[in-house]
């Protein structure tokens, strides 16, 4: 079984917004999506048990090849890394056809991604992706085997987990917590630097829409909630009472 | 003359495949300051300081070891007498002093073989769990039969009226006895100088597979061992850049073994002090130095073939874990140095521990699950706990006037080193609040690095994470160096014996002071003056390993102690054999599910000794201990010593 995981890089300490009012991406400190590493685990399971390569596919700025790096570490056997200045700003669904582009570059039966990024969290990217690639998608698996239909995947509910047959090709999005993502060795470390790591230009990706569309023009801080009032002593009860009939709630 | 040829041969066969083993084994760079290593010689080896450490086993090895030195021109005389029984040394076989020693000393040796066997039959410590008894047996009886033959051989030289001094050797006068002046005399002396002789050279010719390797492989061990304190690790340099994936990261087989390493295993005695003071073969683990060695050794002996066919054998060599060792041993070790400080032969386990684990880490990613957490945050937030930086400074809310580093400022006196325990941890925070309150008391001008402090990487580096280490020692000594920092004090054990003896191999040379030496000294210059009818109680105190046996700092903590006006009790083991907390070698960060508690086993030792307070010095002791306090529901206080000495000096202690 052939699986892509996406992999994002998310900036590790408190995000800044540069002048564009865009996330600052470049030159700090960042790092793979802790999310994605459960996913990418996952898959790495997969093939292990079942044969089959993983290959890791980032959309961001160069950095993004240290995400794609660490999960080249963690056993992952090919890298893709689609990195283009024009894409600096893209939303979710920008985001999403530049991903289902270079993924329908490989051969692949599945797609694993995080259920949301830690940064951006729509949670839209995978689903989305799935949509353009005309195939099934599943979000919230915390567990995946290959079935006679395809898969058999639990989905994560409010109450437990509900079962699904689903056929393959297909994107799954892996919650937080449902395995251990394995720490790299240094071997792993070393070993990635002589994996391949693609970066097809915007052009090799073959779509036309694939610049960012949107663009920010001001970003407000939200308003810090008032501190609120402290009813205390003997008056308490009728003055929650003077305040509930002001916000009209009796 | 055929039968010394034939056992020279056969010994010199035997040991030349051990000889050979060490040869293919990682070159040690172990002979630098000579003068050190001599004098740990005449200590260790002749003095047989480590094996006194134990009263009736010492006075038993030292008359058969002293014996043995004693009795070794014997050989020479027996051969040459062999040969023709007037035959003798020149001098030395005439004159009457050594007639006397050698009568003395071959006594001597019996009497040590007897006290052997009354321990080993009759005493039966359970440090021999695991040892091979029958050997041991076989070997004292070839001792005995060595010094017994030689003792009857000169009682019927008396009797011939060879031997020129009877008087000077009473022990073989009196068993002249037994011989008559005739003819069956003269047949009893060839017999017994013979039998002598051929018990010595079967005795050589057995050495090389045996556990007595040792009498020939102690002297050097004891010279190759460390100059450093024993808190130190050797550093493995690694450069990701330059290095291909074949790097050596820490020992996978037999090979990757150092020469040290390796002659430690050929200098093994089964005697089984190391195991009797390991705190997790004390608790119910699987792991015991003392198997550790012997079972490493088993297998380096077994693949010797292998390794001394060159190249070709050794890729066919099994990997020492899980082959030799199972996994759950290597991570059983508390690196407390117990072991190490017991060992007469000075064979240092916890160096091959922490090699192992550096290859299961760094090569294998094979490790408690449970750890990976703590690896993480170190990787990524560099400290244990997976903190945000800023969040170093949250305990100096509630202490007024703490001066954080910034970059360009005046370096400070002392730079205070709190530690990520000391930082993050609730309770160690007290300890640290303590400290910073008693130093601004004292007029003393500190600063620390907050945000800018990282984790020193002593849980990684234990841990077996040498590269982690490596790049947060790097990282230290960077700012540090920048800061212009020359003396620092830090409140965790851990951290000072990192900073005080691992990072000068990183580029860092500071002076570095425990805050219980801090605190001490500043008692003593009077720049604190603790009530010392502050009533703190009875008060046992817990050495930190890192401390105490890794550091050789015993007195300080007791003295601020003292000076709190605390009533000193101490535990059965403390100092120098002080039992461990359970927290050291990354231990803190492992569950611990085999037999019983260590941080329990200890508390328990604390609270026997009727103390109302168990005083640590560590942040790992202190939040072990105080765990162990609390499963039990004691009423015994846990507490770091700054903070009994706060309570006792300032008028608002706080935390
Ligand atoms: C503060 C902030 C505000 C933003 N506001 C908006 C907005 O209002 N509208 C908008 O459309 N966009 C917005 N963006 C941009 C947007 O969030 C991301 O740039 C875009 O990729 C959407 O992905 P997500 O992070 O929400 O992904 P999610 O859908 O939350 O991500 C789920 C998974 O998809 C995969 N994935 C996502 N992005 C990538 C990638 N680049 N490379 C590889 N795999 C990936 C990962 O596996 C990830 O775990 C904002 C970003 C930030 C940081
Ligand atoms: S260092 Fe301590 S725990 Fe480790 S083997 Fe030695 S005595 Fe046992
Ligand atoms: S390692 Fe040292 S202390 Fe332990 S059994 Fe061997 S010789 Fe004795």
């Amino acid at each position: 079984m052939n699986v892509v995981v996406c992999a994002k890089l998310v900036p590790t300490g408190t995000p800044t917004l540069g002048p564009d009012h865009l996330v600052v991406r470049s030159g700090t400190d960042a790092a793979l999506d802790p999310g994605d590493e459960y996913g990418l685990e996952l898959a790495l399971q997969l093939t292990e048990q079942h044969g089959g390569d993983v290959t890791v596919v980032s959309m961001g700025p160069d950095e993004a090849g240290q995400a794609i790096q660490r999960a080249l570490a963690m056993g992952a056997s090919r890298g893709v890394l689609v990195s283009d200045p024009s894409l600096r700003g893209a939303d979710a669904l920008v985001t999403a056809r530049v991903l289902a582009a270079a993924i329908g570059m490989y051969p692949f039966d599945l797609v694993v991604a995080g259920v949301e990024s830690t940064d951006g969290y729509t949670g839209t990217v995978p689903v989305t992706v799935a949509e353009i690639l005309g195939i099934a998608s599943v979000t919230a698996v915390r567990r995946l085997e290959p079935s006679d239909a395809g898969a058999r995947i639990e989905r994560m509910t409010e109450r437990g987990y509900d079962v699904y047959e689903c056929p393959l090709p297909a994107v799954v999005t892996v919650t937080a917590g449902s395995v251990e993502p394995r720490f790299p060795s240094l071997k792993g470390i070393m070993q990635a630097k002589q994996k391949p790591v693609d970066r097809p230009s915007l052009q090799d990706l073959g779509s036309r829409d694939l610049t960012a569309t949107q663009t920010v023009t001001a970003v407000t801080d939200a308003p810090t909630k008032a501190g609120g009032e402290v009813v205390q002593g003997d008056e308490a009860v009728g003055r929650i009472v003077e305040l509930l009939a002001e916000a009209k709630v009796i | 003359m055929a039968v010394l040829t034939v056992a020279v041969t056969l010994f010199w066969r035997r040991a030349r495949s051990r000889l050979e083993v060490l040869r293919a084994a990682r070159p040690a760079a172990r002979t630098d300051h000579p003068g050190e290593r001599a004098r740990r010689e005449l200590s260790h080896v002749l003095g047989q300081r480590k094996l006194f450490q134990k009263a009736a086993p010492g006075v038993m090895h030292a008359f058969i070891f002293w014996g043995f030195l004693v009795l070794l021109p014997t050989i020479v005389e027996a051969m040459l007498a062999a040969i023709d029984r007037h035959w003798t040394f020149p001098y030395l076989g005439h004159v009457a002093w050594f007639a006397f020693l050698q009568d003395l000393f071959a006594t001597l040796v019996v009497v040590g073989v007897a006290i052997a066997f009354t321990i080993r039959k009759i005493q039966r410590p359970d440090r021999f769990r695991g040892s091979h008894m029958e050997e041991a047996d076989r070997i004292l009886l070839a001792i005995l039969g060595i010094v017994t033959t030689l003792l009857l051989w000169n009682a019927s030289r008396i009797a011939l009226g060879i031997a020129g001094h009877p008087a000077a050797a009473p022990v073989a006068d009196g068993l002249s006895g037994l011989f008559g002046a005739g003819r069956g005399t003269e047949v009893a002396e060839r017999v017994l100088v013979w039998s002598h002789l051929l018990l010595v050279l079967g005795f050589l010719t057995y050495l090389p597979r045996s556990k007595h390797l040792h009498i020939i492989t102690a002297a050097p061990n004891v010279y190759l061992a460390t100059n450093h304190p024993r808190g130190y690790l050797e550093p493995l340099r690694i450069d990701l850049d330059s290095a291909d994936a074949d790097v050596r990261l820490g020992a996978s087989v037999a090979t990757d073994l150092s020469r040290k390493q390796v002659l430690d295993l050929f200098s093994c005695t089964e005697c089984g002090r190391c195991q009797e003071v390991c705190p997790a073969w004390n608790t119910g683990k699987a792991l015991s130095p003392k198997l550790l060695i012997m079972d490493l050794r088993d297998q380096v002996a077994k693949e010797a073939p292998l390794i001394t066919a060159g190249a070709a054998g050794i890729v066919e060599l099994q990997p020492l874990v899980p082959n030799a060792v199972a996994d759950q041993v290597v991570w059983d070790c508390v690196t407390c140095g117990a072991c190490v400080r017991e060992c007469p032969v000075d064979i240092e386990h916890v160096d091959t521990i922490v090699d192992l684990r550096r290859n299961l880490v760094m090569a294998e990613s094979r490790f408690p699950n449970e750890a990976g957490a703590m690896l993480r945050g170190v990787e990524s937030s560099e400290n244990p706990w997976g903190q945000s930086a800023s969040a170093r400074t949250d305990w100096t809310a509630s202490v007024e006037d703490i001066r954080v580093l910034q970059p360009g400022d005046p370096p400070p006196e002392i730079l205070f080193w709190v530690g990520c325990a000391g930082a993050f941890d609730e309770r160690a925070q007290r300890t640290t609040q303590s400290i910073a309150r008693l130093l601004t008391a004292a007029g003393v001008d500190y600063a620390i690095l907050g945000p800018r402090e990282r984790c020193t990487g002593d849980p990684a580096r234990r841990m077996g994470h040498e590269y982690l280490f490596q790049m947060l020692a790097e990282a230290n000594v960077e700012i540090l160096n920048g800061a212009g920092v020359t003396k620092i004090v830090a409140s965790c054990a851990h951290c000072f014996n990192t900073l005080a003896n691992e990072y000068p191999d990183y580029g860092g040379a500071y002076e570095v002071v425990h805050h219980t030496e801090l605190l001490s000294a500043l008692v003593a210059e009077g720049r604190l003056r603790p009530d010392p009818a502050g009533g703190r109680g009875s008060v046992t105190y817990h050495d930190a390993c890192y401390l105490g046996r890794h550091n050789g700092r015993y007195d300080a903590p007791r003295e601020v102690l003292r000076a709190a006006g605390a009533a000193a009790v101490e535990m059965p083991r403390h100092g120098e054999r002080s039992f461990c907390c359970g927290a050291g070698g990354a231990r803190m960060w492992m569950e611990e599910t085999e037999g019983t508690r260590i941080n329990d086993t200890r508390f328990a030792e604390a609270e026997a000794t009727g103390a109302e307070t168990v005083a640590t010095a560590c942040p790992y002791c202190f939040v072990m201990l105080d765990d162990a306090a609390k499963a039990k529901g004691s009423a015994v206080r846990v507490a770091d010593v700054a903070t009994l000495l706060a309570e006792s000096t300032l008028a608002e202690p706080g935390g």
